[in-house]
């Protein structure tokens, strides 16, 4: 019998248990605001999962307590069977570059100062006086070629880049350190309309053509749907239900997920409720 | 944007022009008395300006005067600014108790009251230039650093210094290439408040007699000079005070408009 | 009997202060109870057109053209009306709060954090004027309707205090507190969650049946475009490229760029392509 606190070994690339965040309240003595609570969650290589909910529900909490950006209450977070708690900073900084990530305001997640040359290489130069070298840029324009990008980009500043373009910058910047996975946090919906599409089939793309697990957190359940074989219904912290989309999306098990599913609007006409009456 | 104040451009350049070359052109030095010419006033007798009470060319000792004003105004600055802008960065960047205990440095020495410093440190060490611009670096720099250390509280949350952390970049990595070129604005804001107190602060120290042992000038002494001498011979205060006007002026007026354009 | 249209825009066109064109030539009409959509991309300057007739467009922009606001007089009655284009301070202002309602997309921005949501109700200018119960009364009135919950206690309450949707509702109870026959809309739902956009939709129905108040409403979201507009407009660099009724341009778009927008949203959807 393994050890009662050793990690069971796990295929899932990444993997939460139990997850429990919590923020101090602010006022006297108040407990803490539990703002994700116990949140289990499996993502195996080359697997998509989408997790779904309202604002507030947790949804960018649980993508920076995946990558250990906030510390846990309680839980253990694991990428490769590697429980982040007990790993030195240096072996956190290896095993966090398994897995990217892409935010929803591509301008604000671009440094304004550097051109797109040095946003793209930098990953690749975790130390303070790596240089960038010809190597390094053969590899950026590797990675600007797969997301529709040429050599003119390479001077140019976030602030001369349209959203469609500066989102595609920041894919091209999370597939260099060659993960395993990547979790995107409301990819689109900070994009004009028309682009939203080919961004989306963009990321489903490359996810495909490399292997790559994704996490995708979003509002949209249409784009939930479209991107991800399974999905998480988070609300208020808490797991409301999981499950393969298309079923979440036939057979919803819970009022919640009802709810959510019925708020979701189409642009097919048809679908237009009848009455102006209060409903 | 409004243009750059050409006055006070103008004024800054000139002086600073002035200041180097007039030294340099001149017959006359700062201190050696020419005893044909003691206490004369300005005419062309050889001294544009007079000479002052032991027949030292009062242009000259202007222009030196304001060389020197010059030359502690940046050093100081460039000292203070390195100093500051540093620890305002690592402080910020790294918070917890790294954060505190640096900032709660800043805290007591910012407690410690100026002037009996500087005269501690001449007493222990002598009137020194260099001591000088040390010890106005040394207090200024105390301001910066909470400046910066706010802004880099505020950059520290920013999406891309995450993506970066998420990337794997090490601290830094991160401070240098992500945190610095974002502070640059407030740094120049920084600078342009700075520059004009130490020039102002060189002169009250000189004044006192803590700051440029003699012969060497600068406006300080110079003012000190004029002000014992201010009933028979006026001028020899109201030179240096329009000159230390003219610069701190210049100064101020031009760190307005730069801190319009990047503040 | 056809009654004169509640807005009319012939021509219309605004121009930046460095003289480059914001809005080119855009004409329509919006009529009575109608509601009307104007869709478009970041840039097609949908919201200026909205601001510039509010007078609220960047400083320095010149409106030309002409925008009529019909005044109110019985329906069939032709009294002048309000131009709107290059109007005044001193003519809009009394226009705003009690004519044109304005509902913006951020509910955080939109009020003011140091004072309560009761004291920046109390300052709707149709309310100046009536005694201190009677306005308490209309606002509770207006809070109910928006189906907020414990209406006094909100009037307490600090806009932090509010969640998003609350806000937004808040301030929609806000814009039709003067039962203006116009509302201006900026996606004013951009920023919510699906139900409470559910929420906020089907009260602007409500409000358009209830008290026959036209909306303009800028959005992006054609799924907010399908759910409540009567009619459409899409704009484009600045000019109308395409406008119908809803069926017309979301079931079968003729403008190549109006095409374009529908097959991205039924593409994001999972919807077969346009024939």
């Amino acid at each position: 019998m393994p050890g009662v606190n050793a990690p069971v070994p796990s295929l899932a690339l990444l993997e939460a248990r139990g997850l429990t965040v919590h923020v101090p309240d602010g006022r006297w003595r108040a407990p803490p605001r539990v703002l994700l609570q116990d949140v289990n969650l499996r993502v195996g290589k080359g697997e998509t999962l989408a997790v779904v909910g309202e604002s507030g529900a947790g949804k960018s909490t649980l993508v920076r307590a995946l990558l250990r950006l906030l510390p846990p209450a309680a839980g253990h977070v694991l990428i490769g069977g590697h429980d982040l708690a007990i790993l030195s900073p240096v072996e956190l900084r290896a095993q966090r570059r398994r897995i990217q990530l892409v935010f929803q305001d591509p301008l604000a997640s671009l440094n304004p100062a550097l051109t797109v040359l040095e946003l793209v290489a930098d990953p690749l130069r975790p130390g303070l006086r790596a240089a960038l070298d010809a190597g390094m840029r053969d590899r950026v324009l590797e990675q600007l070629a797969a997301v529709g990008m040429d050599a003119r980009f390479l001077q140019r500043r976030c602030s001369e880049l349209s959203g469609g373009q500066a989102q595609r910058v920041a894919i091209a910047r999370a597939l260099i350190t060659e993960p395993e996975m990547l979790i995107c946090d409301e990819p689109v919906s900070a994009l004009d309309l028309a682009l939203r599409a080919q961004v989306l089939e963009l990321l489903a793309g490359l996810c495909r053509s490399r292997s790559l697990g994704m996490l995708m957190v979003t509002h949209d359940l249409h784009a939930a749907r479209l991107m991800c074989a399974r999905m998480l219904v988070l609300r208020r912290g808490a797991v409301v239900e999981e499950g393969a989309s298309a079923e979440l999306f036939a057979q919803p098990r819970s009022d919640y997920t009802r709810e959510l599913l019925a708020a979701m609007l189409s642009v097919d006409p048809a679908a237009r409720p009848g009455s102006d009456s209060v409903s | 944007m409004k243009a750059l104040p050409r006055a006070s451009l103008l004024l800054l350049a000139g002086l600073t022009l002035a200041a180097i070359v007039v030294p340099w052109l001149s017959p006359w030095d700062y201190y050696t008395p020419d005893w044909d010419h003691v206490d004369q006033g300005p005419g062309l007798h050889g001294h544009l300006l007079g000479t002052d009470d032991l027949g030292r060319d009062l242009l000259v000792r202007l222009m030196w005067s304001c060389r020197i004003s010059l030359l502690v105004a940046a050093a100081a600055s460039a000292i203070s600014l390195a100093i500051g802008v540093a620890w305002g960065l690592v402080a910020g960047y790294r918070g917890g108790r790294i954060d505190t205990v640096m900032m709660r440095i800043v805290d007591v020495l910012y407690s410690v009251p100026f002037t009996p410093f500087v005269i501690v440190l001449t007493v222990l060490f002598g009137r020194d230039l260099v001591l000088l611009f040390l010890a106005i670096g040394a207090v200024s720099w105390l301001d910066i650093a909470r400046i910066v250390r706010a802004q880099t509280l505020g950059l520290r949350e920013r999406e891309f210094v995450i993506a970066a952390q998420v990337a794997g970049l090490g601290s830094p990595a991160i401070m240098w290439r992500h945190v610095l070129p974002n502070l640059l604005g407030v740094t120049l804001v920084c600078l342009t408040l700075t520059v004009p107190a130490v020039i102002s602060t060189e002169a009250f120290l000189s004044y006192l007699g803590l700051g440029a042992q003699s012969p060497l000038t600068s406006l300080g002494v110079m003012l000190a000079d004029g002000a014992a001498q201010m009933r028979a011979r006026p001028l020899l205060l109201v030179l240096p005070a329009m000159v230390l006007i003219t610069l701190v002026y210049a100064c101020n007026s031009l760190g307005d408009a730069l801190r319009e354009r990047y503040g | 009997m056809a009654e004169a249209p509640l807005l009319s825009l012939h021509g219309y066109g605004l121009v930046h202060r460095t003289g480059g064109p914001v809005l080119r030539d855009i004409s329509f009409d919006l009529g009575h109870s109608e509601i009307l959509c104007i869709v478009g991309e970041s840039g097609s300057g949908k919201s200026q057109l909205l601001m510039s007739l509010l007078g609220l467009a960047m400083p320095g922009a010149a409106a030309s053209g002409s925008a009529r606001l019909s005044s109110t007089g019985l329906a069939g009655t032709e009294l002048a009306g309000t131009e709107l284009a290059g109007a005044t301070e001193a003519v809009l202002r009394p226009l705003r709060g009690r004519q044109m309602g304005m509902l913006f997309q951020d509910p955080l921005l939109s009020w003011n954090p140091c004072r309560t949501i009761g004291s920046q109700l109390g300052e709707v200018p149709s309310l100046r004027g009536e005694e201190s119960a009677q306005v308490r009364r209309r606002m509770l009135q207006a809070l109910r309707d928006v189906e907020l919950q414990e209406p006094e206690r909100l009037l307490r309450c600090y806009p932090h205090q509010l969640s998003g949707g609350m806000r937004q509702r808040a301030m929609l109870a806000m814009a039709v507190l003067g039962q203006p026959r116009l509302l201006l809309a900026d996606e004013p739902t951009t920023a919510l969650d699906p139900t409470t956009q559910q929420r906020v939709l089907q009260h602007l129905r409500r409000l358009r049946a209830q008290q026959g108040m036209s909306i303009l409403l800028v959005t992006h979201d054609l799924g907010v475009v399908a759910q409540i507009a009567d009619r459409v407009l899409v704009l484009e660099k600045g000019c109308i490229v395409e406008q119908g009724t809803v069926a017309a341009v979301l079931g079968a778009p003729s403008s190549p760029h109006a095409r374009r927008l529908v097959q991205a949203a039924r593409q994001l959807e999972g919807l077969p392509c346009l024939a």
